[in-house]
């Protein structure tokens, strides 16, 4: 029984193509439609994304219970609309398909796959570099510049930063499957050409998606994107578990945000 | 369905508001040279300066048009207009500066100055620049007025604006309008000193002869000299503007606080008459000439204006349509000033921060011919 279920996570992750909920191409528009209205919501400048993305002065000068719960709520909120996505495009027993039951090896691929994922971000984070750009972007009042300010931001401001990553990161698992999906009917007498185009597909739309005003060039995320977010795939491929995925992405590299706040 | 709803919210999110965070702010990246000393070369070609040029007819003419004996009379005949478009000098500076960097202090090279201010100072072509980025130390290139020729960079205290500078020469003082604890003020170089200046020997900014607070002024826009006194102009896109006088003592030194002498009001009405027009608002230059004053105007990319009033004591409240003319010219005019019957033009269309959004871009320092300039003013108002 638990070779059975072994070997199929060595398999492809195929919810939505190959095993039910199949999603037509109506249901991948539910999908990236929520997400499209989420990324509209939160990135431009209407009133409710500049009341979610509050100004990290503000938060810090007045930091009372309503600016943490507008801090924590943001995250909350943003990752619930991508959720609610996934539900409507793929019903509750769609969505279970993406966070496979928990296994004490997930641990192990959590840390492993983290500390991958923070090699494959610096070696990103190199060929990003190497893409010219005109403007760069002032980070100063964001609340991601006020996370270094002390620990009880840090603390807080993490706390939205795991929902928002857990968003990002469903969101970059569905990409995936859509582009698997794709790939898996254009090529089917390529294995080999469809895993590699699946990959490429998957890792340039994420970046294009998760190109937001903090990280405003596109072609420098394609190039980072295209090496930093591979470690990500590889272990959802492992786990089937998007939870484990986001876990991956978040602990190590806020341990290390963590430890500069403490450092100074 | 899904599709037409995603047009609408893409529509109203990405039309109506913008895409951005209101607390993330873009700035320019200071593109990288290899260059190690300040550059003399142009940036574009004479042949698109000519073109560029060409698009302003009446301006177009001015520059060409060379000494005349007597502008009333003269039938404006080809062989008059003979300055060459190659007589126009380069802005220095454009594509690399060398300059401090504020922060470190340390010598380098700046590739994002911003050329504000323009004078004539005895045989030399005096402009200013400042670092659009904000991590360089203002500037002031000294040119050959005959030649062209860039012989030195002189570096200024701090990151001022600069937007204009002058020079006063019974006293050889070159002013500038900067800013120091956020309130205007004017400082002054001996030219003998600026053409000294070595930034490589101590790495240090140029010393200054003079330093005056204009305790009334929050913001120095430019400063022109006229008849011993410094009038330096304020703009504030969103208030009123003015001009003040400021007196010079037989030492060249700023006496005292502004005067409200009539001429001080003159002008103080005259340049909020200007702004208060919607469509009118920034004020960036003030020339003297004989009976005229002459107010350069931009904002943005669009076309930028020159406006000729004549000089009448006895008047005392003007309004835009007060002005005997105006004068389309390209966009981004900076300072303007009067030299031995020319009015120099400075231009930051070509500044790094600029070029990539102008229409226009000009990457010399303009000069026209005045007198032809305003008899072809009084010949169109007839």
């Amino acid at each position: 029984m638990e070779a059975t279920k072994l070997a199929k996570r060595k398999q492809w992750p195929v919810p939505f193509s190959q095993t039910e909920p199949h999603f037509t191409f109506n249901n991948w528009l539910k999908f990236f439609s929520v997400v499209l209205f989420a990324y509209l919501l939160f990135y431009t400048r209407n009133p409710i994304g500049g009341f979610f993305n509050m100004s990290g002065t503000t938060f810090l000068n007045v930091a009372n219970g309503w600016t943490r719960a507008v801090v924590v709520f943001g995250g909350v909120l943003y990752c619930a609309i991508i959720f609610a996505g996934a539900v409507w495009a793929a019903g509750w027993d769609g969505l279970s398909q993406l966070f496979a039951s928990f296994r004490w090896r997930d641990i192990w691929y959590v840390f492993a796959y983290g500390i991958l994922y923070l090699i494959a971000t610096t070696l990103g984070g190199i060929l990003g570099d190497l893409v010219p750009i005109r403007f760069g972007v002032d980070f100063v009042n964001t609340l991601e510049a006020a996370q270094f300010g002390n620990l009880g931001a840090f603390s807080l401001i993490s706390f939205r930063a795991f929902f928002m990553t857990l968003a990002t990161q469903l969101t970059a698992v569905m990409i995936f499957l859509a582009s698997q999906q794709l790939f898996s009917r254009l090529a089917t007498k390529h294995r080999r050409w469809a895993l590699f185009l699946t990959y490429l597909l998957a890792l340039t739309v994420t970046a294009v998606v998760t190109t937001t005003p903090l990280a405003p060039h596109v072609f420098v995320n394609i190039a980072s994107g295209l090496i930093a977010q591979l470690p990500l795939y590889w272990v959802y491929r492992r786990s089937r578990n998007i939870l484990v995925v986001t876990l991956s992405a978040f602990i190590l590299m806020h341990v290390m945000i963590g430890l500069a706040v403490m450092l100074g | 369905m899904i599709l037409i709803v995603d047009l609408v919210l893409i529509i109203i999110f990405i039309g109506g508001f913008g895409w951005g965070i209101g607390t993330v702010k873009r700035y320019q990246v200071e593109p990288n040279t290899s260059r190690t000393e300040t550059n003399t070369d142009s940036l574009y070609s004479e042949s698109r300066f000519e073109k560029t040029l060409q698009k302003f007819k009446r301006l177009d003419l001015m520059v060409r048009l060379g000494p005349v004996k007597d502008a009333k009379t003269f039938n404006y005949t080809p062989d008059e207009f003979n300055v060459k478009y190659s007589s126009q000098p380069i802005v220095s500076g454009l594509k690399a500066t060398k300059t401090l960097n504020a922060e470190t202090g340390e010598v380098e090279v700046c590739t994002t100055m911003t050329p504000q201010g323009v004078t004539v100072a005895g045989d030399y072509l005096l402009t200013t620049a400042y670092d659009h980025d904000g991590f360089h130390n203002s500037v002031m290139y000294i040119q050959d007025l005959k030649t062209g020729k860039l012989l030195n960079t002189v570096v200024l205290n701090g990151r001022p604006h600069v937007g204009g500078l002058t020079y006063d020469a019974k006293n050889d003082n070159i002013w500038i309008c900067g800013r120091r604890n956020n309130a205007a003020e004017v400082f002054a170089i001996k030219l003998k000193t600026a053409l000294t200046y070595n930034v490589d020997k101590k790495a240090k900014a140029v010393a200054y002869s003079q330093r005056a607070q204009l305790g009334n002024i929050s913001r120095a826009s430019f400063v022109t000299y006229y008849e011993n006194a410094l009038f330096v102009g304020f703009f504030n896109p969103t208030g009123k503007g003015n001009i003040q006088r400021y007196p010079l003592n037989d030492k060249g030194q700023v006496v005292g606080k502004s005067l409200t002498s009539s001429i001080s009001n003159q002008f103080d009405v005259l340049t909020q008459s200007v702004l208060h027009q919607d469509i009118l608002s920034k004020i960036q230059g003030m020339a003297f000439y004989g009976d005229y004053t002459i107010l350069s105007q931009s904002y943005g990319g669009g076309n930028s204006t020159l406006y000729i009033f004549k000089t009448d004591p006895k008047k005392t409240i003007f309004r835009a349509s007060d002005a005997i003319d105006t004068f389309d010219m390209p966009s981004h005019l900076e300072q303007i000033s009067t030299h031995d019957g020319r009015m120099y033009m400075m231009f930051e269309s070509a500044a790094y921060a600029y070029r990539h959004r102008s229409t226009n871009q000009l990457d010399r320092v303009l000069s026209m011919n005045l007198e032809g300039f305003v008899q072809l003013v009084l010949k169109e108002e007839k």
